[in-house]
């Protein structure tokens, strides 16, 4: 005997399997629009030169060979790489060492929490400028307050070279660790308390307790908000756009603002949109690289 | 028999028909017009002309909105030519670039016209004429108003404080200049800031002009064209230029770590931490606003053996119409209104040295800016900014080599080596 409610009448079924795509169309249409149509919009852009009127010459994959040939690139690519790890890891490891801090229920983590969190919601051209103003060699209050440490300390953040680029990656870390130590905060909360005091128990202090429990615990979260922030990082425009606009001499050049210069200010639409199909497919093969390296599943189940 | 429900509805209707018609038969009654202006964001003087046009025409509305920097090139040439684009638009009149396609694909509205009924090309600077008539005589643009540049502004307080004298007649000779740098660095002043990030190309221009002359200086400025000038960008004279610029940092002019933008360098400069500003004039409205201090002007020494530094003339500041314009008529009559002496004198007290050189200087207009405006004669032929006359490649490749010329990772000859194989590049490319 067939028991109700355990089975659908064969109708209802054939019009459910019938149905699934109407409900998909929307998300599809959506990431057709935004995001097929545009990507493959710069690819083909990418083999013509194009100074944005006027007709398109298709020049095939020319505008490939002058990128890998051009050292602004070259040094553009590095820098965005190195933007990225540092940064990645750098939000990361200091948003996961406040997050174990305020978990330990020090005095004030409240207001740690929030302060820390704050400048994630600022805008980043609010606190570029600001930082822009701050890390100036003579009236920056950086340097005004290292030279009344000791004379000389000041440096010039922004406009050496060798410094500039860890310095932007300085600032952004300040200025995002708060976002991995929320949500690793998050997770940190859900490690049930009665391991850490059967560790307690054990003897063990919070140090032991936060590298052998509490890490271990999150570290699929960890490796999740890594993955993200690499993602971010090799996005990174406006901090550079707005500091140093890839100076001195495209010493802070990434491949955002690269783009950005050849599309824009120099009327290369071909060559930009090469440069932008190039870091697109370099984001995607360090995603899949780091997916792969670090089991999928796990990241999944974070 | 109709049913009551549907005869309510056909009241509705009626009604609704009633007043959709009253209201446009009092709207085709007043026949409102509607102009469109798209324009930079910070070209406030054009709601000003607008305001008092429309006061003179009440059935006229002009919409003006603002084009971000990088839109001018994505949008403006496709939207121009159609019946989509703005009525009136701002236009980068350059010799090369997106100007010259649009009027090459008849985009644009001639407007000789205007140059005409007003007698603009004789009271127009000529270097602006030249920038602005076409090989067949068309004039696709008028010039709303002049940038000029590079300038240098000088603190006199500061100065009198430390008993440096201030230069006369707004020049100064290289070893004058050098005293003042180097007594304002050994009181722990800057001496002298500059934007180096985005307007490292205004002083070499200008000691392009000083070292290699009128005629080698527009020689290199078409050097990119397939028909141009075979001049080389490796010329004694260019490598002198960018060498003069390298000795003014290795001797500290600029301060300890000179790569700054614009706005640290002005911020420098106000808050008299520096004793001396290198821009172009568009620094008076601030100066007059935030400047607690007097302060005047003089133009860069030359280089070691250049002519006297001359005025740069930016003059790509132009509005044209659109060729698919509903509104030709009444576009050239608004446009027309910018150009007249009374409008033009008004650009002073904006800040802006205006287009026409006839003009009647206003009750209120700074001093300083009154005075570079009538210096334009004296000090210096009112050459053109090179930027305008070649691709914005040259100003690119320009301004990140002479930052490293700066910090020393590039020779004077190698920007120059740089310079020259982008030229023989361009060449090759428009052939």
């Amino acid at each position: 005997m067939r028991r109700p409610g355990l089975t659908r009448p064969a109708r209802s079924r054939r019009a459910g399997r019938g149905m699934w795509w109407l409900w998909l169309m929307p998300a599809v249409a959506l990431t057709v629009l935004f995001i097929v149509y545009p990507a493959l919009g710069s690819a083909r852009l990418s083999t013509y030169e194009w100074p944005g009127y006027g007709p398109e010459t298709y020049v095939g994959a020319a505008n490939y060979s002058t990128l890998f040939a051009d050292p602004v690139f070259i040094q553009a690519l590095w820098n965005t790489v190195s933007f990225a790890t540092v940064t990645a890891l750098g939000t990361v490891g200091v948003g996961t060492a406040i997050a174990l801090l305020i978990n330990s229920k020090m005095p004030l983590s409240r207001l740690l929490k929030a302060v820390i969190f704050l400048p994630v919601i600022l805008p980043i051209v609010f606190t570029g400028l600001v930082w822009q103003y701050g890390l100036d060699t003579d009236l920056g209050w950086i340097n005004n307050l290292l030279n009344s440490i000791h004379q000389g300390l000041g440096q010039g953040w922004l406009s050496n070279p060798s410094l500039v680029m860890w310095t932007i990656e300085a600032v952004t870390i300040l200025q995002f660790a708060g976002l991995p130590m929320i949500i690793i905060l998050a997770a940190l909360e859900d490690v049930p308390k009665e391991i850490h005091e059967a560790a307690l128990v054990e003897g063990a202090n919070a140090f032991r307790r936060a590298r052998d429990i509490s890490l271990p615990l999150v570290k699929d979260v960890i490796l999740t908000m890594i993955l993200l922030q690499l993602m971010y990082g090799f996005k990174v425009f406006d901090q550079v756009f707005v500091m140093t606009n890839g100076g001195p001499g495209n010493a802070s050049q990434v491949m955002s603002t690269y783009v950005f210069t050849e599309a824009f200010t120099l009327q290369h639409f071909g060559l930009g949109a090469a440069g932008a199909v190039t870091a697109s497919v370099i984001v995607i093969v360090v995603s899949m690289v780091y997916l792969t390296v670090f089991r999928t599943g796990r990241i999944e189940r974070a | 028999m109709i049913k009551r429900s549907t005869a309510m509805l056909l009241r509705l209707i009626v009604v609704a028909i009633l007043v959709v018609a009253g209201g446009s038969v009092s709207a085709s009654g007043a026949s409102n017009q509607v102009l469109t202006v798209e324009v930079w964001s910070n070209w406030d003087f054009v709601q000003t002309a607008a305001n008092a046009f429309m006061k003179t025409h009440p059935n006229v509305q002009i919409k003006i909105s603002a084009i971000p920097g990088e839109q001018y090139f994505t949008s403006l040439p496709r939207t121009l030519g159609t019946s989509g684009g703005a009525d009136i638009t701002v236009l980068e009149v350059t010799g090369s670039g997106s100007y010259q396609a649009l009027v090459k694909e008849g985009a644009l509205v001639d407007l000789r016209s205007i140059w005409s009924s007003l007698g603009l090309a004789r009271v127009t600077p000529p270097a602006v004429v030249q920038s602005y008539t076409q090989s067949n005589g068309g004039r696709y643009a008028v010039n709303a108003d002049l940038t000029i540049l590079p300038v240098v502004y000088y603190n006199k307080a500061l100065f009198a404080k430390l008993g440096l004298h201030a230069p006369a007649g707004h020049r100064v000779t290289l070893s004058q200049f050098n005293a003042i740098a180097d007594k304002l660095k050994a009181q722990k002043y800057i001496p002298m800031t500059y934007d180096w990030m985005t307007g490292a190309h205004h002083l070499f221009q200008q000691y392009l002009l000083s070292s290699c002359g009128k005629s080698t200086y527009y020689a290199l400025a078409a050097s990119w064209k397939p028909s141009g000038p075979k001049v080389k960008w490796t010329s004694a004279c260019v490598v002198k230029a960018i060498a003069a610029e390298k000795a003014l940092a290795q001797r500290g002019v600029f301060g300890g770590n000179p790569l700054i933008g614009y706005d640290v360098a002005s911020a420098d400069f106000i808050a008299q931490k520096a004793g001396m500003l290198l821009t172009g004039m568009w620094a008076v409205p601030q100066l007059v606003q935030q400047a607690k201090f007097n302060w005047d002007w003089f133009l860069m020494p030359p280089p070691p053996g250049g002519a006297p530094t001359q005025w740069l003339l930016y003059t790509a500041d132009g509005l044209g119409i659109n060729a698919q314009s509903k509104n030709i008529p009444l576009a050239k009559e608004f446009l027309a209104t910018m150009m007249t002496k009374q409008f033009q004198g008004s650009l002073l007290l904006a800040g802006r040295p205006p287009s026409r050189t006839d003009i009647t200087i206003p009750h209120g207009a700074n001093p300083q800016l009154v005075q570079m405006v009538r210096s334009l004669t004296t000090l210096g032929s009112a050459t053109h900014f090179i930027g305008i006359l070649a691709p914005t490649d040259f100003q690119n490749t320009v301004e990140t080599g002479s930052q490293q010329v700066i910090l020393g990772s590039l020779s004077p000859t190698g920007l120059a080596n740089q310079l020259q194989q982008l030229a023989q590049k361009l060449r090759a490319q428009g052939a």
